[in-house]
């Protein structure tokens, strides 16, 4: 469900600082949906590292409505990492703004079982919610029902959370030189 | 245009804002209905399958996944249905918490098909997107509304989606009182949102096409039926217990559609909101009584566009019984129990009401307490046939006034207005071999 389609626009698209203080890293998937789950996986061992203490959230089997309902309540900037169709080779991923993609919102096709992740930034952006959003999109290899990750994607695990800690060290350096400067 | 001009095919191949994919074929020539026929096409899923073989505790859960919407409702039928088959006799805590468990989906699933799927062809508009943009203030009471009752859900379920905290004879992990407690205040303080909701569904012009049929849903002698009752029937007037269940659905097949259909004492029936409004609407609470009478919902209704009120008027007597409710698990507290059980061989039929009707679970366990035969009869299945006589019923009603556009329009929101789960309706149709 949190598979959402995205386009990607630009062929640059590193994420540019994040603005405010306090963001988040969310952790967006299905478990029991082979890689779907990548979003969640990789944030749960990201919460694991004392530097991203208090700045984990999971959204599990999250429909539009609880995505947009996060987003709201939270009202902070934010890291959404998740399963994205991109087009790409299985098991690569993108960081990019929800302003740099054009994500697929199925506006006039919606049911409840299919609203879902870009369903729900639309909406929190339609309600007024302008913090800054960034995307770490894993393309996966398969979403059909299975426990855990499919073994290719479990085998490029470690360098993706790599990357997906470098990406947000640079967010956080980035942060503490616009509170510097 | 002049009636006797009127010929054109509609063919909504993929009708929006309902579970699942269902398709609308309406045909006339010169002002004559040629064909009316609502298809389902989707391919089955084959639950009934997986569970053989499975040991008793594990069915409701597995079940539960039939749907991410009515995942709780299928959840206590296959507890019932496995129960009644074990012989197992549940507490009186256990039966509290599994109503309000069911009364949270019932608030989670109403309001989301009232605000998400169907208030946005009352306003105009493709979607609750566009919707967040003319009327905000409206899509952020359907949220608040909504993680409301998916909170409800997650305190009595464990999580809000296919919830673990059930199982046969009780519950693993009881609840928090704290979490009842804050639960309890939010239910309070949601009753102005409420309000407003019932104040917004009355601005809506609801079309007035009115069909009567057979209304079929549980009852119960002591309240407004949802999680158990006998099978009742607005033609006879009368109960049968839930065993009975294959006389009263009396499944068959067509052609054009891969779930099943049902009938009972006529064509066919309607089951869901409307349905148990209708058929129990004494048994309803005061407030959501008055909810009905602001929004001209006199029974016995016979408009199928009315199920959507139907479900705000659901939801408002669920808000209210559920703080009676958790004011009565906050007075009596919650206790751990027992909850060992023996198998043996035996058959079981269970059966709730779900939001969108009645939904019948049947087991089979051999005396090593293997499941060997299923069987799950869902709600749109039930609803089906029903719709499309409505359709057959109303297409020559609208075709005079109204162009292609509206009545396609009229045709989608008809079938939105049962909020039919067609993903959940398709079932693994039974096919003998003759030589």
């Amino acid at each position: 469900m949190s598979t959402e389609s995205s386009r990607i626009r630009s062929g640059d698209l590193r994420a540019g600082p994040l603005a405010g203080s306090d963001w988040l890293v969310v952790g967006v998937g299905t478990p029991g949906s082979g890689d779907d789950e990548i979003g969640l996986a990789l944030v749960r061992d990201l919460s694991r590292q004392a530097e991203y203490s208090g700045r984990c959230r999971l959204l599990e089997c999250a429909d539009a409505a609880m995505v947009a309902s996060a987003l709201l309540d939270w009202q902070k900037p934010v890291v959404l990492v998740d399963a994205a169709d991109m087009g790409l080779a299985p098991g690569e991923f993108r960081f990019f703004s929800d302003g740099n993609a054009a994500l697929t919102v199925k506006a006039g096709s919606v049911s409840s079982h299919g609203l879902g992740l870009a369903e729900g930034l639309a909406l929190a952006r339609a309600l007024g919610h302008d913090r800054a959003i960034r995307i770490f999109g894993v393309q996966p290899f398969d979403v059909s029902p299975k426990q855990g990750l499919t073994r290719e994607m479990s085998g490029l695990f470690p360098s993706i959370l790599a990357a997906l800690n470098k990406a947000c060290s640079r967010l956080q350096q980035a942060e503490c030189r616009d509170a510097a400067g | 245009m002049d009636l006797r001009e009127k010929t054109f095919n509609i063919d909504v191949n993929h009708v929006t804002r309902v579970e699942g994919h269902g398709r609308i074929i309406v045909s006339t020539r010169e002002g004559a209905v040629k064909e009316v026929k609502l298809s389902i096409t989707e391919a089955n899923r084959f639950f009934e399958n997986f569970v053989k073989g499975m040991n008793p505790s594990q069915i409701p859960w597995i079940v539960s996944r039939i749907c991410g919407i009515c995942c709780v409702g299928h959840q206590m039928t296959a507890t019932k249905a496995v129960e009644s088959a074990l012989g197992i006799e549940v507490s009186p805590q256990t039966v509290l918490l599994r109503k309000l468990l069911t009364e949270s989906q019932f608030m989670q699933s109403h309001l989301l098909h009232v605000y998400f799927l169907a208030v946005p062809d009352y306003l105009g508009v493709q979607s609750v997107l566009p919707l967040a943009k003319t009327h905000p203030e409206v899509v952020k009471r359907a949220l608040r509304l909504k993680k409301l009752s998916n909170d409800y859900t997650t305190v009595f379920g464990g999580r809000m989606l296919h919830p673990m905290a059930n199982t046969l004879k009780g519950w693993r992990k009881l609840p928090d009182l704290d979490a009842v407690a804050g639960l309890r205040k939010r239910l309070l303080d949601a009753i102005p949102d409420l309000k407003e909701t019932v104040r917004i569904m009355k601005t809506l012009k609801i079309p007035p096409y009115e069909r009567e049929t057979e209304y079929v849903s549980l009852k119960h002698p002591d309240e407004y039926a949802l999680y158990d009752g006998a099978v009742y029937s607005s033609d006879t007037k009368s109960s049968v217990p839930v065993d009975e269940y294959r006389d009263v659905t009396n499944e068959f097949t067509v052609a054009h559609c891969t779930t099943k259909w049902s009938r009972w004492h006529r064509d066919s029936y309607f089951v869901g909101a409307l349905a148990r409004v209708n058929n129990n609407f004494e048994q309803l609470l005061p407030e959501a009584k008055q909810a009905a009478d602001e929004l001209g919902l006199k029974v016995p209704c016979y408009n199928p566009y009315m199920n959507n009120v139907a479900q705000v008027v659901e939801v408002v007597h669920c808000a209210y019984n559920g703080v009676r409710m958790l004011d009565e698990v906050l007075g009596g507290g919650l206790k751990a129990e027992d909850v060992a059980y023996e198998v043996k061989a035996g058959r079981g039929v269970g059966s709730c009401e779900v939001p969108r009707g009645i939904l019948f679970h049947d087991y089979t366990f051999d005396e090593n307490g293997r499941c060997v035969d299923a069987n799950a009869v869902i709600p749109t299945s039930q609803n089906i046939n029903n719709v499309e006589q409505d359709m057959k019923a109303f297409v020559p009603e609208m075709l005079p006034g109204m162009s292609r556009e509206e009545l396609t329009l009229h045709m989608e929101m008809l079938l939105r207005a049962y909020d039919p789960c067609i993903s959940c309706s398709v079932h693994m149709l039974d096919v003998e071999f003759v030589d």
